[in-house]
């Protein structure tokens, strides 16, 4: 029998902290968040506002689809990796990070404008949630690379440099621009 | 996620829907979740190994109260002493994938559930909401595979 939890048992039989792989819950949360609505004081914006149910096949495709994707970047090409992002996305609505890879992958192409939706629908998803579902990185984490995603995207498309507030001043021991953190910041999305 | 109106910095927020890609509403909601299920935890537990305040001690009890209030504390006792397994038939939505049962319409009604000091006792729809709805905070913030809610079944 597998005993994972390595505070809630005393031979945990993996090892701390493990890979961070995705647990298969969304599929009851999903369905107890639908069963307890309309007893709640505030409905949660989680999972459409406690209105759509998903199914634990689903949930479990997306997240092995997903797991596949970001695993083995090495041996798979983008098209490879962007078809089971895809997937992810569409199979799970209410997981965020398949868009915001998808937006990285994008914006490697110079597909600025998609870039800046998957940027902005990963965000969307992100907010109701309030917490990473790839728990490897934290929620602002997450966060804080979807939006610096969002803002390089929408400024190249707009024809202005990646990023904006470039030093007058300042390189850097390479000779690249300096950029004011704060100044950053206030563009952001 | 964000559980609840409970805070005034809650109220100051934008509508749960909103499209706004600026964070500082979402971030607001993950620390009243975290507050939510930290003190949730305070008495546990159910299912939870450790506990900050004895739920068996007035005095425990009672400072818990002077922090966050009586519907909140008891709220708390009740989230840490009560099978949340039975509840909604928890325990078979994890590990069965089975449909909850649908609840009555009245909030007041009442339900019959475990609980590990009492033998049994008594909720409303609403405290089963609300005590549902913060377990699945709780989870949601600890969704990886090593943690085991699965396997062994523990709920």
């Amino acid at each position: 029998m597998r005993r994972r939890d390595h505070h809630q048992v005393d031979q945990a039989t993996e090892l701390y902290p493990g890979d961070g792989k995705p647990a298969i819950a969304m599929h009851w949360m999903s369905s107890i968040c639908h069963a307890i609505r309309s007893h709640l004081e505030v409905t949660p914006p989680v999972f459409h506002g406690c209105s759509t149910v998903l199914s634990r096949a689903d949930e479990t495709a997306a997240r092995d689809a997903y797991w596949h994707a970001v695993l083995s970047e090495a041996t798979l090409e983008p098209q490879e990796m962007e078809a089971l992002l895809t997937f992810a996305a569409k199979t799970n609505p209410f997981i965020a990070e398949p868009l915001a890879l998808l937006a990285q992958l994008s914006f490697r192409r110079g597909e600025h404008a998609a870039a800046a939706t998957y940027a902005a629908a990963a965000l969307e998803r992100f907010y109701p949630l309030a917490s990473a579902w790839d728990k490897r990185r934290s929620f602002a984490h997450w966060v804080g690379f979807a939006r610096m995603l969002h803002l390089r995207a929408s400024r190249l498309l707009q024809g202005l440099p990646g990023l904006p507030a470039a030093s007058t001043t300042q390189v850097s021991t390479f000779g690249a621009a300096l950029h004011s953190i704060p100044a950053i910041v206030a563009q952001l999305p | 996620m964000y559980v609840g109106p409970a805070s005034s910095t809650r109220a100051t927020c934008a509508p749960p829907a909103t499209r706004s890609l600026n964070p500082e509403c979402a971030i607001d909601r993950a620390a009243s979740e975290r507050v939510h299920v930290c003190w949730a935890r305070a008495q546990s537990g159910d299912l939870f190994r450790f506990f900050l305040y004895d739920a068996t001690n007035v005095a425990d009890r009672s400072s818990l109260r002077a922090i966050v209030g009586e519907p909140a504390e008891l709220l708390t006792w009740r989230f840490g002493t009560v099978a949340r397994g039975e509840l909604l038939n928890l325990a078979e939505a994890i590990q069965l994938d089975a449909p909850p049962p649908s609840m009555t319409s009245n909030p007041a009604d009442l339900v019959s559930v475990s609980h590990r000091l009492d033998n049994s006792t008594t909720l409303t729809n609403a405290d089963v909401a609300k005590i549902l709805i913060v377990t699945i905070a709780d989870y949601l913030e600890q969704m990886v595979e090593t943690n085991g809610w699965c396997v062994p079944p523990r709920v």
